[in-house]
């Protein structure tokens, strides 16, 4: 059994029916083995900071204590950006959607709630498919498309060929049309964005709550 | 046995008609006979049987308003010779082959007499011919039923909406999951339930969990296990039941639990032991494997005929349609698929049980799941679908997701359907129980 990603919450952690037949259990990793959601964010993040990035956080925090479900079938966007790396902005989205995968496990179909991509890799395996597509790459492509919850991570840093970016857009234009919740992180500005994606993508993207990250990096070190 | 009994008819013709006599005896009927306005003539050699119980019938009728057929040591002691023993419920089949037997007769007798005639003169003969055949045409399309009138028989309606009130709509074998019991009230008599699902997703093991809720309720089962061996088939059935660790019982590991889940808890030798003596010697019903070896082949719905008429089970499962053989030998193989659901749902319509079977999704649908792992098989993964479902009641697919399984009902002649039954699912301790949302939302919150 994997460390439960309930522990820090769940009432019957270390009693008896703690084991991996616990139907919480099985929900939640059913749940995130869908949502793709590295294995280091998958676990409650520390919430509070100080410095530049205290509002950031405190607005988030504000977010994953309210009604989450509502927040996101609102069709809520956020746009997690700063140019300094490693502060925060990815482990952020990831708490949001680790809350709301707790808070749809009680109510779950066993469909994937929450979706994580990392574009770089979500763009090799795109162009991967242009040369060699696959049968089941619509269907990942539909979940992509209609996920109540996706973070597309890192987006602007590549600047993908045009078909690419053609398939980036139907998905977003999806998401966007559908009023579906995405958060966006990246380490570009504006007018880098719109550089290396285009009008047509950015002009959906900057419809989100745009919040910017300015502290320091965490990485390397051992407690924040 | 009469010379009559052994005419060109030859002896399956008697043994449908001593079947049939034994039939009316046992089920202390004659409606089939009163159905089809069958007469002495379908049953030469056993004409003094057939004509005692319908006398007795009718007599009984005019005395007490209420007809009956005679008891059966009655009979025994008038027709001492006359073989009696008990009869399966297909009383439809055998009436489909008593009065083909009966077409068979007087086609010999027109064909003898239309060959007489021509030695005299073929010109009469033709005519007598014709006229005969085109009389018996019309005689063996005479089995075809008069269906039942929706006004005329309202009560039975009536009749039957009160007892599924009595019994809260549950009118079949219980599937083991009450959530889908109130979906598909049980396995009803008349079901031909067809499980698609991916290769290794376990549908075999979700077939026999199945058919071991029916024995647990009593129902005797008979199960086609087109891969497994009866050894192999019988360690699953321990694992299902109670928790035995089936890698365990495969692997000669004499450690068969797991100490941490209260539900499997740390299994013995011992309590394997103990476990096996009180099976033995227990009330289960029977619950019968047959393997391709018992069978001296693939199974098919002609051998589950007679298997059925000589176990009388309650419930069958079938694993799987790809390793069944089609008793009418279709060309292709959606052909034969299509023979093979057909007549499964005709042998639950003549014996009123149940059959689950077990089907396997396209490869196709298999490579699907892995870039998309929720993705449940569909109707049109299975191969031969439309056949098989158009003859199926009931259709479920079925996905297991790490240690969850999903069932969702994607076809369902009495209900509906559209529904998704999420469970907790483990093959090796057989742990097979409903997700209960509730319990969820208490630990979780």
């Amino acid at each position: 059994m994997e460390n439960c990603w309930a522990e820090k919450y769940c009432k019957r952690y270390n009693k008896p029916g703690c084991n991996q037949f616990c139907e919480g259990y099985v929900v939640l990793e059913i749940l995130y083995k869908f949502s793709n959601i590295p294995k280091k964010y998958q676990y409650p993040a520390i919430l509070t900071t100080t410095g530049p990035d205290e509002k950031v956080y405190k607005e988030i925090a504000q977010i994953i204590s309210g009604d989450i479900i509502s927040w996101v079938n609102s069709g809520n966007s956020l746009l997690l950006w700063g140019e300094r790396k490693g502060n925060g902005k990815t482990t952020m989205a990831c708490a949001i959607a680790n809350k709301f995968i707790r808070e749809m496990a009680s109510r779950t179909t066993l469909e994937p709630v929450v979706h994580f991509i990392k574009t770089a890799k979500f763009f090799e395996e795109m162009r991967q498919q242009f040369n060699n597509p696959t049968p089941e790459w619509p269907e990942r492509l539909k979940m992509i498309e209609t996920v109540p919850l996706l973070i597309i991570d890192d987006i602007g840093a590549e600047r993908p060929s045009d078909w690419v970016r053609e398939r980036l857009l139907t998905i977003i234009d999806e998401r966007y049309s559908n009023n579906l919740s995405t958060i966006y992180t990246s380490n570009c500005n504006k007018q880098q964005m719109m550089e290396n994606l285009h009008e047509r993508v950015y002009d959906r993207i900057k419809d989100a709550r745009a919040l910017e990250f300015k502290g320091p990096s965490w990485r390397g070190l051992s407690n924040v | 046995m009469s010379e009559e009994q052994n005419n060109n008819s030859g002896l399956g013709a008697s043994i449908i008609q001593v079947q049939f006599i034994n039939w009316m005896l046992n089920n202390n009927s004659i409606q089939p006979v009163i159905d089809h306005q069958i007469d002495e003539s379908y049953f030469p050699g056993y004409e003094k049987e057939f004509n005692y119980i319908i006398k007795y019938w009718n007599e009984s009728k005019i005395r007490d308003g209420k007809g009956v057929v005679p008891d059966k040591v009655k009979f025994a002691y008038d027709f001492p010779d006359f073989p009696m023993f008990e009869t399966g419920d297909a009383i439809n089949t055998m009436f489909s082959e008593l009065h083909e037997q009966r077409c068979y007769s007087l086609f010999v007798e027109h064909l003898q007499k239309s060959a007489e005639k021509s030695k005299e003169n073929s010109f009469d003969a033709i005519q007598y011919a014709k006229e005969q055949f085109d009389k018996l045409y019309k005689f063996a399309k005479s089995d075809i039923g008069n269906g039942k009138c929706l006004i005329r028989g309202a009560n039975e309606r009536l009749e039957d909406y009160l007892k599924r009130i009595e019994i809260h709509g549950l009118l079949g074998i219980r599937t083991g999951d009450e959530n889908m019991d109130k979906a598909l009230h049980g396995w009803l008599p008349e079901d031909f339930v067809v499980i698609i699902a991916r290769t290794n997703e376990g549908k075999s093991w979700l077939l026999l969990f199945y058919l071991i809720q029916a024995c647990l309720q009593g129902k005797k089962v008979g199960m086609y296990s087109g891969e497994m061996s009866h050894l192999m088939m019988g360690f699953r059935f321990d694992t299902l039941y109670k928790h035995f660790g089936n890698s365990q019982l495969v692997g000669g590991d004499p450690m068969l639990g797991d100490s941490s889940v209260p539900e499997v808890g740390a299994k013995t030798l011992k309590e394997y032991q103990q476990y096996i003596d009180a099976l033995v010697s227990g009330d289960l019903p029977e619950f019968r494997i047959f393997t391709q070896k018992d069978l001296m082949g693939r199974m098919s719905v002609n051998k589950m005929r007679i298997l059925q008429d000589r176990h009388d089970f309650d419930i069958w499962g079938l694993d799987q349609l790809s390793l069944m053989d089609d008793d009418r030998k279709g060309r292709e193989e959606r052909i034969r698929y299509g023979n093979i659901s057909q007549d499964c749902f005709t042998f639950t319509e003549d014996y009123q049980r149940p059959v689950l079977a077990v089907h396997q999704a396209l490869r196709k649908a298999s490579e699907a799941k892995k870039k998309d792992p929720n993705a449940a098989p569909t109707l049109e993964d299975a191969f031969g679908a439309d056949a098989i479902m158009q003859n199926a009641t009931r259709g479920l697919s079925f996905t297991q997701i790490e240690n969850g399984a999903k069932c969702s009902i994607i076809k369902n002649r009495y209900g509906q359907k559209g529904m998704d039954f999420l469970y907790v699912w483990n093959i090796n301790y057989g742990v097979f129980r409903p997700l209960q949302p509730t319990s969820i939302k208490d630990n979780l919150f």
